[in-house]
């Protein structure tokens, strides 16, 4: 089976301050790494062809730095990398992303399309299943278990509340992934010296059209006050969150 | 004429047929020789490069070293076993080459031969009464009592035959001599198999030189006694966790290998110099190169060096927060604050301190701050050479001239860099030697934790008791374990980042080390590493010690009872 892994790098926080330049993260200072949820999706993927054999190719959508995730993706286990050249996508959103995407996904023709349930920076998670929806593929979302059967998956999806709901998928499929899904493996300084010498196919990504979503400026949060829990049926607790938005609004 | 002169062994006496004794001894021979040679090709094959061994290992001496009673009782054995050997030899020369065992000569060799079989005698009887008694570090089974018992059945059936000889019981010595010389042949034939061959992997292992790692292990594994006195010691095993020396040497799990807090304690005790923990060491490289059995916390923590340069993921700024803090006077000694340092507050207080005693003593220093680099040595602890290689060649390009390290884990990966790097207890004793500090103080009681890094690794184990007996008023108690022999914080070999182990102890190491600290009645407990202080601080709340003694780095006692010497003054 070929599985396609979409991983992102993603600006590390850890206990940095942010700071914003110009209505931007400025991310000068912050490490680049590997987007968290993306490290289990290739996991999982290196699993899957450890024990049903086939090859993984992980593809990022970036710049030349971005590079080192996908090495860091070859020293893991995954047989091939594509890079989808970033300068198009700059203020693209999620399904701009999945556009430019989708286009070389279906270049690459994969079984499965694995990526994390969300990015780290912006988080919006959007990109797995627009991605499903462009390739008219089923998708998954938050999965927590993956079982490969004969041409379809069962997946366990992450539901809130600690509940979780099984459903069965039809290859090809796109299936999102929730960390605690794996324990991804570490990935020595030796191991990604191995791969240094694989190269790395570069190509334009598709067209990622008009965004539906335009970022105008980013602003740090005030410090909370710390907050209220409100109980009851689920009737009442969005009633009483509604009341809650309303009056901050002064509605 | 004189009775004594015709004195000698009469050869074969009663025996018809001697051939069948030279097959057996050739077939036993060759079986043994084939043995020998099985475990010489493993060796070879994992690079073993034959050396002369030492006098020491020749002699024994080794196993006296750390327990003279063992020690004796070894010696009775080997040198009973060596003597009847010898014996052998010399009949077995009298009889085919050149006959000289007559008369007084005779009696001086029969003599000689019956002490050392009283003496192998002897021993062995020590052996198995010690064995009867228990003694908690050795293993009971087949393999121990086995070899114990042939030797006794050897040396008994010999005494036996010379009994019924010097008695003239014809009837009865043939059978004997057959059952003494099977017992013999057998016992010849079947050594490589068994745990005597150690007579030959011991002095072989312990003229080891420069192999790597992996070449060793195959000596080590032949050469073990299985006496358990790396179990004495083993941090892990005092803890209760599921993990000793002796154990991981024969038989250990990649799993297991994270237990290991790479002290050391088990090669300063073992009579061999078996160092179990770079045995450790090489599983974990293993690990670490196939990815999956890398444990959470270590992975996390590797990759957060890969990342940041340090363990902690603490910022560049953090560290470069800290030099400014300092206020380096500026001059050639360079003060290496270490990670651990840039994050941890009660670290930090240790290069505080140290910068501090600098000054007074009027010693020019300078740090650099914010392009410190990482000494690498968490990644040697943990088996990653890759990340060790990157980050020692950039400490190599970064750091020119002496620097004194607040760590000795910073000490550790700088001189296998290749930086000349000193710890700092080393250079205050220098200035306390030349008169440049002066310490004064309260009657105090205190005791020292050898961080092993610094006494085991690195040889540091006066400079630290000498600052430490010139505080004035200051009365320095050892805890029983000290010096080369100290029991371990705990925090070693990568442990500071992984709680796995101590989900599996019945007390933690630390517990367990600051317990022994207690029992000295001390008031302070001193140490001289950032981790140990760390370690120890918590162990001492979490055994509800906080009101029995204080923990301290020496660097922060000095710079409290330094006085008499102008202070710069140091921008908070």
């Amino acid at each position: 089976m070929k599985i396609a892994v979409c991983i992102k790098q993603v600006p590390e926080v850890a206990d940095e301050e942010l700071e914003l330049d110009d209505g931007r993260v400025d991310t000068d200072d912050l490490v680049p790494t590997l987007n968290e949820w993306d490290a289990y999706a290739l996991e999982e993927a290196v699993r899957i062809s450890e024990a049903h054999g086939g090859r993984v190719v992980a593809v990022t959508l970036g710049d030349d730095e971005a590079e080192d995730e996908l090495r860091r993706a070859l020293a893991m286990g995954a047989h091939e990398a594509v890079r989808i050249d970033a300068e198009d996508y700059e203020d693209a959103d999620g399904i701009g992303i999945a556009r430019g995407l989708a286009a070389i996904l279906e270049e690459l023709a994969p079984e499965l399309i694995l990526t994390g349930a969300q990015s780290a920076d912006t988080g919006w998670g959007q990109v797995g299943p627009a991605l499903a929806a462009l390739l008219g593929w089923p998708h998954a979302t938050l999965a927590v278990g993956i079982e490969v059967g004969d041409g379809a998956l069962v997946v366990q999806r992450e539901l809130e509340d600690n509940t979780a709901a099984e459903v069965a998928l039809e290859l090809p499929a796109v299936v999102t992934v929730q960390t605690g899904l794996n324990e991804p493996r570490y990935v020595s300084v030796m191991g990604i010296r191995k791969v240094r010498g694989v190269s790395i196919d570069v190509r334009a990504g598709g067209d990622p059209g008009r965004s539906a979503v335009a970022r105008r400026t980013l602003s740090l949060p005030e410090r909370s006050r710390g907050g209220e829990r409100l109980e009851g049926s689920l009737d009442e607790v969005c009633t009483r969150a509604a009341q809650a938005i309303r009056t901050r609004l002064g509605r | 004429m004189d009775p004594t002169a015709l004195a000698h062994r009469p050869q074969f006496w009663g025996i018809e047929t001697t051939a069948p004794f030279y097959v057996l001894a050739a077939a036993a021979t060759l079986v043994f020789a084939y043995g020998v040679g099985k475990h010489v090709a493993a060796w070879v094959r994992a690079g073993w490069r034959p050396s002369l061994p030492t006098l020491d290992a020749v002699t024994g001496h080794a196993v006296v070293r750390g327990d003279p009673a063992a020690g004796l009782m070894h010696a009775l054995i080997l040198w009973g076993f060596a003597g009847l050997f010898v014996g052998t030899t010399l009949s077995a020369l009298d009889h085919w080459v050149v006959g000289f065992l007559r008369g007084p000569v005779y009696i001086a060799f029969a003599v000689a031969c019956d002490v050392a079989g009283l003496s192998l005698l002897v021993g062995l009887t020590w052996a198995i009464a010690r064995r009867l008694r228990g003694v908690a570090r050795l293993e009971g089974g087949a393999g121990s009592w086995g070899p114990l018992l042939w030797l006794v059945a050897a040396a008994g059936t010999g005494f036996a035959v010379e009994g019924l000889r010097v008695a003239g019981v014809e009837a009865a010595y043939a059978p004997v001599w057959w059952l003494h010389t099977l017992i013999c042949l057998g016992g010849i034939a079947a050594l490589p198999w068994t745990r005597l061959f150690h007579v030959f992997a011991a002095p072989a292992a312990l003229a080891l030189t420069d192999e790597p790692t992996s070449a060793r292990a195959p000596v080590w594994l032949d050469a073990c006694t299985h006496c358990g006195r790396c179990v004495e010691v083993c941090p892990p095993t005092l803890a209760g966790e599921p993990f000793s020396a002796r154990g991981f040497l024969l038989d250990g799990t990649t799993e297991l290998a994270w237990h290991c807090t790479t002290c050391g304690a088990c090669a300063e005790a073992c009579p061999l110099d078996i160092a179990t923990w770079e045995v450790a060491l090489e599983a974990r490289r293993g690990a670490i190169e196939e990815g999956t059995q890398v444990p959470s916390g270590i992975a996390e923590a590797l990759q957060r060096v890969q990342r940041y340069d340090n363990p902690w993921a603490s910022s560049k700024r953090a560290r470069g927060k800290l030099a400014k803090e300092l206020a380096p006077p500026g001059g050639d000694t360079i003060v290496f604050a270490g990670c651990t340092a840039a994050v941890d507050t009660r670290a930090q207080d240790v290069v505080r301190a140290l910068s501090g005693v600098l000054d007074r003593a009027e010693v020019g220093w300078s740090t650099l701050g914010k392009k410190e680099p990482c000494c690498g040595d968490i990644a040697r602890e943990c088996g990653e050479d890759g990340l060790r290689e990157d980050k020692e060649e950039r400490a190599r390009d970064r750091l020119d001239g002496a620097v004194v390290a607040a760590s000795p884990h910073c000490l550790q990966g700088l001189r296998a860099a290749g930086v000349e790097a000193w710890h700092y207890t080393e250079t205050l004793a220098d200035l306390v030697q030349d008169g440049r500090l002066a310490l004064r103080g309260e009657a105090t009681r205190a005791t020292y934790h050898d961080p092993c890094t610094l006494a085991r690794h690195n040889g540091v184990v006066d400079e630290p008791r000498q600052i430490l007996r010139a505080i004035e008023g200051l009365e320095l108690v050892e805890m029983p374990r000290h010096g080369t022999g100290a029991l371990c914080c705990g925090g070693g070999g990568g442990r500071m980042w992984n709680e796995e182990p101590d989900s599996t102890a019945t007390e933690r190491i630390s517990e367990l080390r600051i317990r022994e600290a207690a029992a000295t009645g001390a008031d302070l407990l001193v140490t001289a590493c950032p981790r140990c202080l760390v370690m120890l601080e918590d162990a001492r709340r979490s055994a509800g010690l906080e009101g029995a003694l204080q923990v301290i780095d020496l660097a922060e006692l000095v710079v409290k009872r330094t006085c008499g010497l102008p202070q710069r003054e140091v921008e908070a």
